[in-house]
């Protein structure tokens, strides 16, 4: 271990120059560049006279023992673009006359305890690693790593637990399993970030949060608690998502008042404890909102509170309040379902007041009153749990756009008197939970991209009044059901996920755009002699893609799911039993994925052209009956999507089909499989019967009145 | 109140099934419900045959 002292002014600091290294302060240049065994100096000798002079770095990472900048005489700049210093000691920058505008990670990587961080004030200019087995660092003043990241890999970092200085940085990361303590001692921590902190893998970590105050600034934010324990922390205003994961524990936890008209949606991934209080900040009017809330849809978190404070204008959806509390109880509360010792007001019939463009929330009076042409009044902003209704005639006037400028949480939305007094209804990018109707009136015009998501988990019903919806659709409502009231059409390039509960197209026709997709949950299409079309070209048209939880249930009638695309599209059954038909209805080739059982298959387009149903090879598909047939001088193709065999099976009664072009199929399961006179045997065949079925045997009574 | 007249159209594509929702005391003929019906079926095929190509 030896000492270096820089001399002789502005130099570069790189792996080789000797030239501004000095064995004593203020001595002859050319002693070795610093290892990471030695200790730097920069004092008033470092430099010529008492003028300002500037230590480029270079040749990442400089490294040194012990780095001390101290008595400097001269404005000092420590410089070096993306050029990182590794300290295996402690630091001390100087209050006055020194700069540092190096952008290099700072890593400390001391393996021995008692080193110090005295950064003075002066800010780090990107992230800052402690990362030493068996180190341990204490902050000699506030820690700035400005908008980089703080990351604890190794060693133990602590605030001071005398001085308790603050920290700030962008991020404050230790997601590993190796060894390390954290003190924050009663020091502030402000966190600018997205990812503000991240304990994801906190094994090993022993976290002690003292008393302080952890501050969140960003406006949307993951917070990855690790399941530590916390004192207070502090979200600023939410305008976005924020999400906490993690089963951890607070002191107090507090939400700042939301000021802007909107939806902060606070998701939290797992159950939270709040020993001291929980604070929602108040909004500012009923159309300043937050949305309380679990990530999933369906699934409890339990939040044990000793003492909620006054609640008002917040949302909650499947949170469960438990503790000292009790029961929780507030101003407009939003009751978006699954909730357990949260009261909510009596749901109520709001009314649509604006008369020209204007925003579902506004602030000031708003943009709603309690009765149809009333006096505007802020407080009836309709909650999760109200219908929203527009009049018929002024509110707004013919031709006006409404826009849903947030993502509400709304219940029954009821447009069924706009018809001769026109309107549109703009949602934007803005995903809107509906937990109760959707009614158009035929005057109605719906535009926007965001996702609208049934989440009702009660009887929900679609009155499209034939305007298509422009936006894409989610059916997720556990145990609930979602009913169509005539036939539904979404636009093209939008998708409908089914996440969980039951569709239920009532006899009505609900046409897709992009595909309609199946997701982790569970979900029941029901037809009633509804049909399910599904006309983009794409393999994903039909897309079975969770098919664990998927039923389907035929109610009354025969239900379709039909394939329309004029050119080659997937039906991606994925091994369910669809308890429907499945159509071919264009002339794009329709292939099958998946060991599916149908009710019956028909191919519709052969009126009009000659096309295919290809099955994957090496596929069971069963059906219970069999109607699929091409025309004359228009064969239905029946084939494999590779050079190999796929199986179809019957278990009784007979198949009779005629035009068929079949190749690589295996008829069995105990039917008889007539291809009909007209069809073709392509090869590699079995069990089809290239003739029309036999003619039924004639009865006794027949017979018998043949021969007299 | 409205009444509900239901309707169906057959076609190459399968069937389309829908509703019509009209005020109890509506005056449309029926040649002018024929005519919203028909055009909302042609509405229909307009979708059906100008499928999308990608997702969004």
């Amino acid at each position: 271990m030896a000492n270096r002292y820089w001399v002789l002014g502005t130099g570069t600091w790189d792996s080789t120059s000797t030239t501004n290294w000095s064995a004593s302060s203020g001595g002859a240049g050319g002693a070795s560049v610093p290892t990471a065994a030695d200790n730097v100096f920069f004092d008033a000798n470092s430099n010529v006279l008492a003028t300002a002079f500037t230590v480029t770095m270079a040749n990442t990472p400089r490294v040194c023992r012990d780095f001390l900048a101290s008595g400097l005489d001269g404005t000092m700049t420590l410089a070096g673009t993306s050029i990182g210093l590794t300290v295996s000691g402690s630091l001390t920058f100087q209050a006055t006359n020194f700069t540092r505008t190096y952008t290099g990670t700072t890593t400390f990587n001391a393996t021995t305890t008692g080193k110090t961080v005295t950064t003075n004030g002066v800010a780090f200019g990107a992230s800052v690693t402690f990362d030493g087995v068996g180190g341990g660092w204490t902050l000699g003043s506030a820690l700035n790593c400005g908008v980089n990241s703080l990351t604890i890999t190794n060693g133990t970092f602590d605030t001071s637990s005398i001085s308790n200085y603050s920290v700030t940085a962008d991020s404050f990361s230790s997601s590993n399993s190796n060894a390390r303590i954290i003190n924050l001692n009663a020091s502030t921590v402000t966190l600018g970030g997205t990812s503000p902190i991240t304990f994801t893998t906190s094994t090993n970590l022993t976290f002690n949060a003292g008393t302080s105050q952890i501050n969140f600034t960003s406006s949307s934010l993951l917070f990855n608690t690790g399941g530590q324990t916390f004192h207070n922390v502090s979200f600023s205003q939410i305008s976005g998502f924020t999400n906490i994961s993690g089963t951890a524990t607070y002191n107090n936890l507090t939400i700042a008042s939301k000021t802007s008209v909107g939806l902060g949606k606070f998701n939290f991934s797992a159950d939270q404890t709040i020993s001291g209080t929980f604070t929602i900040g108040a909004g500012t009017t009923a159309s300043c909102r937050y949305l309380i809330n679990s990530n999933v849809i369906g699934t409890t978190r339990t939040l044990t509170c000793a003492s909620i404070a006054a609640v008002s204008d917040v949302d909650f959806r499947d949170i469960t309040i438990a503790g000292a509390h009790g029961t929780l109880s507030g101003t407009r509360l939003g009751d978006c379902k699954g909730n357990t010792n949260i009261t909510f007001p009596a749901a109520k019939t709001v009314f649509y007041r604006q008369t020209g463009s204007a925003n579902w929330g506004a602030t000031g009076t708003g943009s709603w009153s309690a009765t149809s042409g009333g006096a505007f009044d802020a407080t009836q902003f309709p909650l999760a749990q109200d219908t929203a209704v527009f009049p018929a005639a002024t509110y707004p006037a013919s031709g006006s756009t409404t826009t849903i400028n947030a993502d509400y949480n709304i219940s029954t939305i009821d447009m069924s008197l706009r018809t001769s007094n026109t309107m549109t209804l703009a949602t934007g990018v803005n995903a809107l939970s509906i937990y109760g109707n959707w009614i158009n009136g035929t005057g109605i015009t719906i535009s926007g991209t965001g996702l609208l998501t049934f989440a009702g988990r009660t009887t929900q019903q679609i009155t499209s009044s034939a305007k298509t919806f422009t936006q894409p659709i989610t059916i997720n409502s556990p145990s609930g059901s979602v009913t169509l009231q005539d036939a539904l059409t979404t636009g093209t390039g939008v998708t409908t996920t089914f996440t969980n509960g039951t569709l239920d197209l009532n006899g009505f026709t609900y046409t897709v755009g992009t595909a309609f997709t199946t997701t982790t949950g569970t979900k029941n299409l029901t037809f009633n002699g509804g049909t399910l079309v599904c006309p983009a070209a794409t393999t994903t048209a039909f897309n079975n893609a969770v098919p664990t939880g998927f039923t389907t249930t035929a109610g009354t009638g025969t239900g379709t799911i039909s394939m329309t695309a004029a050119t080659a599209k997937t039906f991606v059954g994925s091994g369910s039993t669809f308890n429907c038909t499945l159509n071919q209805g264009g002339a794009g080739a329709l292939t099958i994925t998946g060991s599916n059982t149908f009710s019956n298959i028909t191919n519709t387009y052969k009126t009009t052209g000659a096309t295919s149903i290809l099955f994957t090879a090496a596929t069971t598909s069963t059906f219970t009956d069999w109607n699929a047939s091409g025309e004359s001088t228009r064969l239905l193709t029946i084939g494999s999507v590779t050079a190999a065999s796929h199986t179809l099976s019957k278990a009784s009664g007979t198949v009779s089909a005629d035009f068929l072009s079949i190749s690589r199929s295996t008829a069995t399961g105990g039917a008889g499989w007539y291809a009909g006179a007209n069809s073709t045997d392509g090869g590699n065949n079995s069990g089809w019967i290239f003739t029309a079925p036999p003619a039924p045997p004639a009865t006794a009574t027949g017979n018998f009145l043949m021969f007299f | 109140m409205t009444m509900k007249i239901d309707f169906s159209f057959s076609s190459q594509y399968g069937t389309f099934s829908d509703a019509l929702h009209l005020p109890d005391d509506h005056a449309f003929t029926d040649a002018e419900i024929e005519a919203m019906k028909q055009q909302r079926f042609d509405n229909w095929i307009a979708v059906i045959t100008a499928p999308p190509t990608e997702g969004v």
